[in-house]
């Protein structure tokens, strides 16, 4: 580990300490199988992570691609009238977490890493039905103590997790298709004035790429973008609409966090983020499924494998 | 917390930062409660207004109004924060020291900020509840970086043509703005100083700071509370916050 703004000494006291098992990799295997396999359900806990951004999420609700999430924290203690604290008993943790119920929001399912505790239903269902309205409470769960600082301590990590899911809700998302948007390819907005061997020279790609971005189906870089625009006279957005969005059964899967660890290490082998790794996979494997002919929606995931094996292993090459 | 939170080295060092921010934070707030609680101490026990309830009654060893029966208190702390935030003319004393904290008030106003807090209890109070309430009503006394300029006429009086003698007076009052004004730019953190000209400017707060909108808002928040605890309801206050706010911007690194 390294961080310029840590001390080495940090990290290593840091690595150093015991952490309950349940927490460890081999511990989270036990308790939710492989990453590769990971199902996402109510009540349980997910670290979410995007950039240098993590956060607890108590999962309440699922929904298309968000799931309705309230945050937790476990560290420093803090809590408010608004908060509720369930018993280390309870939770993995080994110590008492803090539920920001008010907080509670969508939050998309692409920032979701990875599940680390799994709860009683009992209390994301009192949050999502009676927290506003009083009753019992979940055994094990006592109302957060009310703060006298208007700008103590525990407002302070109330505003940091603010920001925190702000940050995750920015994460980018794959371009789904929907019913209700038209949509129309490069070559449709550049009728009459398409000179293609400008297009090309500016954008210093062979004339099969350049083919394949005037019809949409190829993602394009923000730089590329800017190209694109300067040499057809279109707005940036324009060009940027101009990509053929990902059906939304892709997009499902492509941003489900089974798929994550091999878009991380596909960022990694390639030098590029974990979104760009994501998203020209995600039209890789839509240009395999369109040179299909079928009736029904093509199994997306086995797709995107077929997408990843045919770049690993070139045709051509064995 | 690393362990659950973390999965990669931007993230474990993001978490470790924060982890070390908020301990020094609970740790210079437990040693300015301390300090503050002997304050309230020693002006309690030196003041006939108060009593320390005897050993064998009820509530024991904790304080309340000189002459009353009052039993021990039990209700919302928030209450007796308002209580006190209602006291008017609070003075809190010059000061310019760079090694101790600020005071929280002079002697006469935390009196009568005390005993409002035991008038709106109704009853007897711990020590612990009375510091609770000092603290949420002077949250300047627990903060941790106060750094005092100087008192250096050249910082303070401002550049003036030769003064008309009927605009004498409106000089002179000028002055003593100026002068309260740096006594307070004094009290504030460096970082807060830059932070005093753009405290209705979320984004370039943001951007001070390198922070999202909502830790923003908190520490504009808990600033502009610090500046109105430190000027005080005088009759010039709105004076020395104008001078306060343009100190603030003379002093910046472009400014």
């Amino acid at each position: 580990m390294s961080d310029e703004g840590v001390p080495a000494r940090l990290f290593d006291l840091a690595r150093r300490a015991q952490a309950p098992e349940a927490l460890s990799d081999h511990g989270l295997r036990v308790r939710f199988g492989d990453p590769a396999d990971a199902v996402i359900q109510v009540g349980q806990v997910w670290r979410a992570h995007w950039e240098d951004v993590s956060a607890l999420l108590l999962l309440l609700a699922t929904e298309v691609r968000d799931v309705l999430a309230a945050p937790v924290s476990i560290d420093p203690p803090a809590e408010d009238e608004r908060c509720f604290v369930i018993d280390a008993s309870l939770t993995a943790f080994a110590i008492d977490a803090t539920v920001w119920a008010d907080m509670a929001g969508s939050v998309p399912v692409r920032v979701l890493e990875r599940a680390v505790d799994q709860w009683n239903e009992a209390i994301p269902d009192w949050i999502l039905q009676r927290s506003g309205s009083g009753g019992e409470l979940p055994q094990g769960v006592r109302p957060g103590r009310p703060t006298s600082d208007e700008f103590g301590p525990s407002a302070l990590v109330r505003a940091e997790i603010a920001d925190d899911l702000d940050a995750l809700a920015r994460a980018p998302g794959l371009p789904a298709a929907t019913p209700e948007e038209p949509w129309q390819d490069l070559a449709s907005l550049l009728r009459g004035k398409l000179d293609l061997a400008a297009l090309r020279a500016a954008l210093d790609l062979p004339q099969p790429e350049v083919m394949r971005i005037l019809r949409g189906k190829a993602p394009l870089t923000t730089d590329q973008m800017a190209v694109v625009a300067s040499v057809t006279g279109l707005t940036t957005e324009q060009v940027a609409e101009s990509v053929r969005p990902l059906p939304l059964g892709l997009v499902l899967k492509a941003e489900h966090p089974r798929w994550r660890p091999t878009w991380q290490q596909r960022a990694r082998t390639h030098g590029i983020t974990e979104a760009q790794a994501r998203l020209t996979a995600s039209y890789g494997a839509y240009a395999l499924a369109a040179r299909e002919t079928r009736a029904t929606e093509p199994d997306w995931d086995q797709r995107l494998r077929e997408f990843l094996r045919d770049e690993a292993e070139p045709a051509g090459e064995s | 917390m690393l362990v659950a939170q973390a999965s990669d080295d931007a993230s474990a060092g993001r978490l470790l930062r924060r982890s070390i921010r908020h301990w020094l934070i609970d740790r210079v707030r437990k040693t300015g409660e301390g300090a503050l609680r002997r304050r309230l101490e020693q002006v309690l026990a030196a003041n006939d207004t108060f009593e320390r309830v005897p050993a064998g009654e009820e509530g024991g060893g904790r304080w309340r109004l000189a002459g009353t029966r009052a039993t021990p208190w039990a209700g919302r702390l928030a209450d007796l924060v308002d209580a006190a935030g209602a006291v008017p003319r609070v003075r809190i004393p010059q000061w310019s020291s760079s090694t101790r904290r600020s005071p929280v008030a002079d002697k006469a106003s935390i009196v009568a900020v005390a005993r409002a807090a035991f008038q709106a209890a109704g009853g007897s109070l711990e020590i612990a509840q009375l510091t609770a309430v000092f603290a949420a009503r002077f949250p300047v006394v627990l903060d941790p970086v106060i750094v005092p300029i100087p008192v250096d006429p050249d910082t303070v009086a401002r550049a003036a043509d030769p003064t008309p003698e009927e605009l004498q007076v409106a000089a002179d009052e000028e002055l003593d703005s100026g002068v309260a004004a740096a006594e307070i730019v004094g009290m504030l953190s460096p970082a807060e100083r830059r932070l005093v000209p753009h405290l209705d400017d979320q984004p370039a707060m943001q951007k001070i700071l390198g922070c999202g909108r909502s830790q923003a808002f908190y520490h504009a928040g808990r600033l502009k509370a610090k500046l109105a605890q430190l000027l005080g309801e005088t009759e010039d206050m709105h004076a020395v916050a104008r001078e306060v706010i343009r100190l603030c911007s003379e002093s910046e690194p472009d400014g």
